[in-house]
């Protein structure tokens, strides 16, 4: 009777235990669902509760460009391996650990696309989560800097350096301000870029930097005797399939 | 992989006339020293990887790049000479008239001049400019009996600053050692980008120190508070040791880095300050142009970056290589 009663306790013990365990979920943190071009959100491992075993999981990154391409490697992990990233959990822990790091940074790359992230969990006490997806929408360039090249007798040079999700490029529009004792005070300069980026995107070289470009755009000018720079700042704004950028600027020679 | 690709015509009428034309390619934030060799920094900060390695054209021990990061001194590693390295062009020249195997070689803010530290002689070697023949002031410092803490040399090639426990030196045209006024010792010291004004950080206050060639007038920005510490690592920023002081190209943002990876920055024309951690334990405020410092040497594949602009910390990975694969 006592030995039933014993039985029936541990039985019960058990299902406890088991139910308990059954409530601890995983899931993958700090990741949104939009991801933002050129940043790096970091991604932790969380349980709703401590976890009843040490056990050790894989996260997997994939990237699908939305445009198709070479771009499959433009997301990865920002440290260690770019496609796969190790974890442990520790018994009574809630949260996974990078090495001794809580979290690892997902490099969200600068292509328009998705990026899937799946978990693994040895053992089989503790669930994998959904795999996690996060998009990154076409959106209009942005510009991140603008210098400029060699000033010479004639001509000058203004780099652009930015990128584009979508991995295409129609035109920039040049705003310069012209010196005071010039007519007009302004002049806008709109310069077709489709081709030159349809080249360089199709290009397999273009394929480490993502939709990251530096453009140099050079113009040549008859100026007065003696000029050596024709303009006193300039303003650039891209266009792509999206729209059109934020003017980046003014920037002065 | 710099391949350029397109020309485009376009109308240009500046009141004047011409025509426009464009080359697109992969950006460069910079140049990472490695060993004797070079890797490029591809893409943009948060966006960027570790390219393969550039190798110099010579067997070198160390490189170091300059801040605009078109030029690099390397030394020999046969003869200790001292190499001028044009990055675009690939080619080398030696740096004549100076010391061999420099124990540091520190850049002025801009890379427009140079100075080289030879531990065993004390002795400092200004160069007025990044150059194979430059004008060469040779400055001893054997009666400081030690290494400085930090040097720095100004964009004019001029002024050379040391940092020693026990006084802040400037040295000058006339070739005397000016002592600089600063509270306690200085951990760090850098020029402005094209002014002879300085800043330093001691343990207690961050000071500019403007025209040391004439009237030497410090103004203290920062000061350590009493009791106790604030907690927001902004409001405390020489907490730890400062490895490195550096200011923007535009000089607007002065930034410190401490030993235990705390980064503060004075937003100069604000009057703001901002703190950040980088997780990492930066080895110095390596200018990479704008407001751009590369915070470390490879480790674990990664390099970190800072934009003293926006306060953010990014790695910078090794590229993946083609046959890698990214799942797809």
């Amino acid at each position: 009777m006592i030995a039933r009663r014993v039985l029936l306790l541990a039985v019960l013990m058990l299902a406890a235990c088991a139910g308990a365990w059954g409530q601890v979920t995983v899931t993958i943190t700090g990741l949104p669902t939009v991801g933002v071009a050129a940043t790096q959100p970091a991604a932790a491992v969380t349980l709703s509760g401590p976890s009843p075993v040490t056990t050790t999981g894989t996260l997997t990154l994939a990237f699908t460009p939305a445009g198709g391409g070479n771009q499959a490697f433009d997301a990865k992990f920002a440290s260690g391996s770019p496609f796969t990233a190790n974890f442990t959990i520790a018994s009574g822990s809630t949260q996974g650990l990078f090495g001794t790091a809580s979290s690892i940074p997902v490099m969200i790359g600068t292509v328009a696309g998705t990026i899937t992230i799946t978990t693994s969990i040895q053992g089989g006490v503790l669930a994998p989560p959904a795999p996690v997806v996060m998009t990154v929408n076409p959106t209009v360039p942005v510009i991140t800097k603008v210098t400029f090249g060699t000033f010479a007798s004639g001509t000058f040079s203004v780099l652009v350096t930015g990128r584009s999700t979508p991995r295409d490029m129609t035109s920039a529009l040049f705003h310069f301000a012209l010196p005071t004792n010039t007519q007009p005070s302004t002049l806008d300069v709109t310069v077709p870029l489709q081709t030159a980026f349809t080249a360089w995107y199709s290009n397999s070289n273009s394929a480490p930097f993502g939709s990251t470009f530096t453009a140099t755009v050079q113009f040549s000018y008859t100026g007065p005797p003696g000029s050596t720079v024709p303009f006193t700042a300039v303003t650039v704004a891209l266009t792509n399939s999206v729209g059109s950028s934020n003017t980046f600027g003014p920037v002065n020679p | 992989m710099t391949t350029r690709h397109g020309i485009v015509q376009a109308a240009l009428s500046l009141g004047l006339a011409g025509a426009a034309w464009a080359q697109v390619q992969g950006p460069i934030m910079g140049y990472l020293p490695e060993g004797g060799t070079l890797r490029a920094l591809s893409g943009i900060p948060a966006a960027g990887s570790i390219s393969g390695v550039i190798n110099p054209g010579g067997a070198y021990s160390r490189v170091e790049v300059s801040p605009d990061q078109t030029q690099a001194l390397a030394v020999a590693t046969d003869t200790g000479a001292v190499m001028l390295y044009t990055i675009s062009t690939g080619t080398s020249v030696a740096v004549q008239g100076v010391g061999s195997s420099p124990d540091r070689i520190i850049f002025s803010p801009s890379g427009a001049a140079a100075g080289l530290w030879f531990s065993s002689t004390r002795h400092f070697q200004l160069l007025n400019r990044l150059s194979a023949a430059p004008v060469i002031n040779d400055i001893d410092f054997s009666f400081t009996l030690s290494d400085p803490a930090s040097l720095a040399v100004s964009d004019d090639g001029q002024w050379m600053v040391g940092a020693w426990p026990f006084s802040l030196y400037a040295v000058g045209p006339s070739h005397s050692a000016i002592v600089l006024p600063v509270s306690g010792a200085a951990e760090a010291v850098s020029f402005f980008h094209g002014r002879n004004d300085l800043a330093a950080i001691t343990a207690s206050q961050v000071v500019l120190i403007t025209d040391i060639g004439g009237a030497v007038a410090p103004n203290v920005i920062w000061s350590k508070p009493d009791d106790p510490p604030p907690a927001n690592p902004a409001a405390a920023p020489p907490a730890q040791i400062a490895v490195a002081l550096a200011t923007s190209f535009d000089n607007r943002y002065l930034s410190v880095a401490g030993n235990l990876g705390s980064l503060s920055t004075f937003d100069l024309v604000a009057g703001t300050s901002v703190g950040v951690n980088c997780a990492c334990a930066p080895t110095s405020l390596y200018g990479m142009g704008g407001a751009l410092f590369r915070l470390m040497s490879l480790t674990d594949g990664v390099v970190k970056v800072f934009d003293a602009s926006t306060n953010e910390v990014w790695f910078v990975p090794l590229a993946v290589a083609a046959t890698s694969g990214g799942a797809q």
